[in-house]
């Protein structure tokens, strides 16, 4: 590929390696690298199949990674526990799930996975982590600390609950008078907003979305997606997100994967691939 | 001019708060394979589900017609009565019948049962060789898994058997929502063959994919759905170059790119 | 005119309270876990019997086999102690059953569930009846919680009790209410219990919602079936059914407000006692005679269950139900001519050859694998789980004795019942083609209560607890009476009419399932909605599957009035029904082989007898216990039963001799065939073993499944 390869960060916040997952058994995603930097936003971007969505669901361990490896904060996610193939045993990964949840990565799905009859208070409290695992928050204590993460370290020992809420409520104004609201009567919407809120809530080392723009009005996207950026930038997370609109993803993004065939064939800094759209359509098609 | 098979007017449909389809109108005619595109979420499966009878339109006006087949309105039939007077449709998600082989799925909807076949049934023994059934698992390439279970199969195939069901029972029309979902490229090419063969054999298409090189490649007329509504039809041509569509697919560009990039609906 | 009924309303609220503390644990248990547990009742029931005997001497019995169940722990029980050691059980039992039968069928299918929650049921019942001295019950004092002297009440007497207990489940009702609403722990389970993977995803773990609810569920149900024993008295299987009425309140309140579950709950009592005291007075007398006035009072919380169902259904399910996988397999019937001809040989044999009590057992296999038959078509074929097939043969029963009695001939008299059950069948069929899952098996356990109560008990139809005879079948003046004239000795014709009919039947059910009309029904089992794209009338299938399969059950009810000297409503009850289709599952739900070895399994079927025989009658002490432990295990490791394990072992076994033609690359894979396939044959084995429980209870009260 003619776009540069961009060296990945020295200290990434998620780093898979060769990653091979798929349902049942049946790979989709076959070999794929990719890493999420502190404080970066990233973009996976490919037709309709080619993976993305199974790349999210295996890192927050919702369905079996098959091979390869996926580090958060240079800790082995797998390390502890190897799922058998078809991934018969489904308590042991809904441990694995709860695992991912409480160290760190929060995945706001493509379904947005809502709590309907909740009110968004109710939805958002749910977000919270536990007060242990807030203390303990990250896990990389094998690795030196970086500045990032020593703001991070910082921020959690002082915020109280509802001081977590009222930051979350500072980047969806919109929810602040929704508060008393059943999620399931929101707009999609605000219930997209409320779903990367109850992310935020456990104020994550890596926030994963899925599908952003699933069903919102263009204009409504185009006001979420900075505050990514914003959350990005001021904590210091890593931001993975997966969207259709390549224009927009691109705007808002660091860098960018584009996949095909379960493996990235295209990757490099936004500004560089969205200066080139022959060439992102060509890895669309792969012509 | 050919004859018009299908022809939808107005037709809306309501979820919960959310309009999912909203007062949109297009026609099939006789022979013709028309495409139905748009991103994630744009009400392309509700506006098969509404044709094929899984859905109620919110608007009911009982002396309009809304869903038109062959001349005739079907708005209050049944999904089992449309596919008795010519329709049939298949899934995003392929709904197999997984107990059953490759042939039964198709012997399945073959034939339309009566009171009296449940007696016949229960009398007589032998296993009647059905002539439609193997014509189609022939022309799919089917023949050779006939007794294999479709969970034993090849995802391609598995997206052929979903195909050979519905066309088993010679439909006038044909609904495919997302017949080319993780085909690989050769599995793509050789649908896009079949779909080109279909209006010879007397079937009119109606396609909703992903795949902008398929739909683009196969389909006489295609319409373009964003948030319920049709914001453009044309030729493959046409569409190719409407700003419009562009931006449904891409996001308003008021920022960043001037010149946005033709990239192609983008879920998994 | 009030006050002439207030006496029986208040007396209702005892029942009622218990059926509403029962109906709060159903509700508890499915918010949390999306199951409905049949054997509520049953835990509950166990618990009291447990709180009695710790009560009166300090024995904490376990509900264990083969190991000492007894353990004593106090010399001086007090009724705090005591009262103490019931809630830490029942915790310790919701826990457990969670844990090991629940949890790992949370995803299986509504059958799965059923099943296994039957098996638990059958299990505590007899573990219970085998582990506590109940048969003298003189050894242990029922030592009550609560005072019995009556009281006033809004002027009117009633035991201090009943008003207790109602305070008792109202405070249950608001503490879960409130632990719902306000609690950190509440706000999770209904988190968990709208979007399980939401949850998961934000660190709530949904065994541990599962687990704790569960626990507490059965603490309230035991408590409440512990307070009700001095109102209600206590038995296996009395206290185990309390969980219908419970059914109908808990889906009253929508399986999920708990006000609702109670307050229906309660009016179920009182509406009970008020219909009770209603028809029992004499001046009552629009009733018709043969309405039966019991049957009245239980069948009208069925009915309202039945409306609330019904009206909520659909006739095809939307695009978010999940469709149910892992449904047992249904392989086409093969080489069918030759299994005709040999099984139709060795019981022509049989025949002849057994001795009178051997032919007796031959024949009730045989009736009661036409049953099973009638319950593979319908939900092994078509996925929908009947639990009226037994109400079904209970009224083709009745009706040929009666219109034998009235001077119909035999062929016309059996010809005109199987129609009439066929004709009940798609009755039935009509508004449950409109529910599934374990809407649909609740529904028509509540058809089956309704005929059991209304029909089958009234005393003009079947004669009551007396029972009515059928005249001698006579055909172009060949007799096929079973017994010779006075003396009972099972005259092999008989078995050869059975034979015939069972035989016909199997044949045309292998027909339909080898024909559209058996894909068709299999097309609905596999998925409603791509069998209506595929041109089925799904609702059409369904009942044209209710009709056959109510047909074939009526035939099974037609033998078995001929069969037995009287035939009395006791062959028919519900209990019956929930054992036989628990029976089918343990054969083999989705093939007419399954039907056939349930049939053997049944109770004083032919495996019983050689049991019996081959151990002096003492292999009847634990079978039933080992039986409702292997449905457990079965539902949850071999949903394909009996026959479904046998034919993999043949598979495995064939795979190993080198028969049939593989392709050449799996001969690498002959050494683990073979290891897979003795793996393959202890399955059986075991599942024989458990299959034998089933068979042989020793069954004092209890019912025939036929």
């Amino acid at each position: 590929m003619s776009v540069p390869q961009v060296s990945p960060t020295e200290d990434p916040i998620l780093r898979c390696t060769g990653v091979v997952a798929g349902h049942d058994g049946l790979a989709v995603v076959n070999g794929l690298d990719l890493t999420v930097g502190a404080g970066e936003v990233v973009a996976l971007l490919g037709a309709n199949g080619v993976g993305k969505t199974t790349t999210l669901l295996t890192i927050s361990g919702l369905i079996p990674l098959l091979g390869g490896s996926i580090e958060l904060q240079g800790r082995d996610l797998e390390a502890s526990r190897r799922m058998p193939i078809g991934g018969g045993n489904h308590s042991a990964r809904s441990q694995q799930v709860l695992d991912r949840a409480r160290s760190g990565i929060a995945h706001v799905p493509e379904d947005r996975a809502l709590f309907f009859d909740l009110t968004v208070q109710e939805n958002l409290r749910l977000g919270l982590k536990r007060k242990s695992d807030r203390k303990h928050g990250s896990l990389g204590r094998k690795q030196a600390p970086s500045q990032v993460e020593d703001d991070t370290n910082q921020g959690e020992h002082q915020l109280d609950s509802s001081e977590i809420l009222d930051q979350v409520l500072g980047y969806f104004p919109a929810l602040t008078g929704l508060l008393d609201q059943p999620a399931g009567l929101l707009s999609g919407g605000q219930q997209q907003m409320l779903a990367i809120g109850r992310g935020l809530m456990s104020q994550p080392k890596l926030l994963m979305v899925d599908e952003l723009s699933l069903g919102l009005a263009p204009i409504l996207v185009e006001q979420l997606l900075p505050v990514l950026r914003t959350f990005a930038q001021t904590t210091g997370a890593g931001v993975l997100i997966v969207e259709q609109h390549v224009h927009l993803a691109l705007a808002v993004s660091d860098r960018a994967y584009l996949l095909r065939r379960g493996k990235a064939t295209l990757s490099g800094s936004s500004a560089e691939l969205s200066a080139d759209p022959d060439l992102v359509e060509a890895g669309y098609f792969g012509e | 001019m050919s004859e018009v098979v299908l022809q939808v007017r107005d037709l809306s449909v309501r979820y919960g708060g959310v309009l999912a389809l909203s007062s949109v109108s297009f026609d099939v005619a006789d022979g013709q394979i028309v495409g139905l595109i748009g991103p994630n979420g744009a009400g392309k499966t509700t506006c098969i589900d509404a044709l094929s009878g899984f859905t109620t339109p919110s608007a009911r006006n009982p002396s309009f017609s809304y869903i038109s087949f062959l001349g005739r309105s079907i708005d209050r039939l049944s999904p089992q009565s449309r596919v008795r007077l010519g329709f049939a449709r298949t899934f995003q998600s392929l709904e197999l019948f997984d107990d059953l082989t490759v042939r039964d799925n198709l012997r399945v909807a073959a034939a339309t049962p009566t009171w009296i076949s449940t007696l016949t049934d229960a009398l007589w023994p032998k296993r009647k060789v059905d002539a439609a059934v193997e014509e189609v698992l022939e022309l799919l390439g089917l023949d050779r898994f006939a007794e294999d279970r479709p969970e034993h199969l090849s995802n391609g195939q598995r997206h052929l058997v979903a195909v050979g069901r519905a066309l088993v029972g010679k439909p006038k029309l044909l609904l495919l929502d997302e017949p080319a979902a993780g085909l690989n490229p050769s599995e793509t090419a050789e649908l896009s063959k079949l779909l080109r063969s279909l209006p010879d054999r007397g079937v009119s298409v109606l396609l909703v994919d992903h795949d902008m090189s398929l739909v683009l490649g196969v389909c006489d007329q295609v319409h373009v759905l964003d948030f319920g509504s049709i914001i453009a039809s044309g030729t493959p041509e046409q569409i190719r170059s409407d700003p419009l569509v562009i931006s449904a697919y891409l996001g308003h560009g008021s920022s960043g790119v001037d010149e946005p990039a033709p990239g192609a609906g983008s879920e998994s | 005119m009030i006050g002439e009924y207030s006496g029986f309303i208040l007396a209702g609220l005892g029942g009622g309270a218990v059926v509403a503390a029962l109906a709060l644990g159903l509700v508890l248990t499915n918010r949390a876990t999306g199951v409905i547990n049949f054997a509520f009742g049953a835990m509950g029931m166990y618990v009291a019997f447990a709180y009695f005997q710790f009560r009166d001497n300090g024995d904490l019995i376990l509900p264990v086999i083969f190991i000492p169940s007894r353990i004593h722990l106090l010399a001086t029980p007090t009724l705090f102690t005591a009262l103490l050691m019931a809630v830490l059980l029942s915790a310790v039992l919701g826990a457990a059953t969670y844990w090991l039968v629940f949890r790992p069928l949370r995803r299986a299918p509504a059958l799965a569930s059923v099943v296994a929650s039957l098996g638990l049921m059958l299990y505590l019942q007899e573990v219970v009846r085998l582990n506590f001295p109940t048969g003298s019950a003189a050894t242990v004092v029922r030592m009550g919680v609560l005072p019995e002297r009556p009281v006033r009440f809004l002027g009117t007497a009633v035991t201090a009790n009943r008003l207790l207990l109602v305070v008792f489940v109202v405070l249950a009702t608001v503490a879960l209410t409130a632990l719902f609403r306000y609690t950190k722990f509440g706000l999770q389970t209904r988190a968990a219990a709208g979007s399980q993977k939401g949850a998961m995803l934000v660190g709530i773990s949904p065994d541990r919602i599962g687990l704790i609810n569960s626990m507490i569920a059965t603490v309230i149900a035991g408590i409440a079936v512990i307070l009700i024993e001095p109102i209600s008295g206590l038995d296996p299987i009395t206290t185990s059914l309390l969980v219908l009425p419970a059914l109908a309140a808990a889906l009253l309140g929508g399986l999920s407000s708990f006000a609702i579950a109670t307050c229906a709950g309660l009016g179920i009592g009182m509406l009970q006692s008020l219909i009770l005291g209603y028809t029992v007075r004499p001046s009552t007398s629009w009733i018709p005679e043969w309405v039966p006035r019991t049957g009245l009072q239980q069948a009208v919380p069925v009915i309202l269950v039945l409306i609330a169902l019904v009206w909520r259904g659909d006739a095809l399910p939307d695009r978010a139900y999940l469709v149910d996988k892992r449904l047992p397999s249904s392989p086409t019937p093969r080489h069918v001519t030759l299994w005709t001809i040999l099984l139709v040989g060795a019981t022509s044999v049989a025949l002849l050859g057994f001795d009178a009590a051997y032919r007796q057992a031959l024949i009730v296999t045989m009736v009661s694998a036409l049953l099973a038959l009638s319950i593979v078509v319908i939900t092994g074929y078509v996925g929908q789980i009947s639990l009226a097939q037994l109400a079904f043969a209970g009224v083709a029963g009745f009706t040929v004795i009666n219109v034998a009695n009235d001077g119909l001939p035999f062929p016309v008299a059996a010809l005109v019942a199987t129609l009439v059950a066929t004709a009940v069948g798609v009755v039935v069929a009509l508004p449950a083609a409109r529910v599934r899952g374990m809407s649909l098996a609740i529904a028509t356990l509540a058809m089956a209560v309704a005929l059991e109560q209304l029909v089958l008990s009234s005393k003009g139809f079947s004669g009551g607890v007396a029972g009515r005879s059928a005249p001698r079948p006579v055909l172009f003046g060949v007799d096929f009476g079973i017994s010779a004239r006075g003396a009972d000795n099972f005259r092999p014709i008989f078995g050869f009419l059975v034979l015939g009919v069972l035989t016909v039947s199997c044949l045309m059910v292998a027909n339909l399932r080898r024909n559209r009309t058996g894909l068709r029904w299999l097309a609905v089992r596999s998925n409603e909605r791509a069998a209506a794209a595929a041109g089925i009338n799904v609702a059409r299938s369904k009942i044209g599957a209710f009709a056959v399969s109510s047909c074939i059950a009526g035939l099974a009810g037609v033998l078995l009035a001929y069969s037995t000297s009287t035939l009395s409503t006791n062959s028919f009850m519900v209990i019956g029904a929930l054992v036989a289709l628990a029976l089918t599952y343990l054969g083999g739900i989705a093939s007419i082989g399954g039907a056939l070895i349930a049939g053997l399994l049944a109770q004083a079927g032919l495996f019983t007898l050689l049991a019996n025989g081959g151990t002096d009658g003492k292999a009847g002490t634990y079978v039933f216990a080992i039986s409702g432990l292997g449905l457990i295990v079965m539902a949850i490791f071999a949903p394909d039963g009996i026959t479904g394990a046998v034919r993999q072992g043949a598979q495995h076994l064939q795979r190993s001799l080198g028969i049939g033609a593989q392709p050449p690359q799996q001969t690498l894979l002959a050494g683990a065939g073979a290891g897979a396939g003795a793996g393959g044959g202890t399955g059986v084995g075991a599942a024989a073993g458990a299959g034998l429980g089933a068979g042989a209870g020793p069954g004092e009260g209890e019912p025939h499944h036929e």
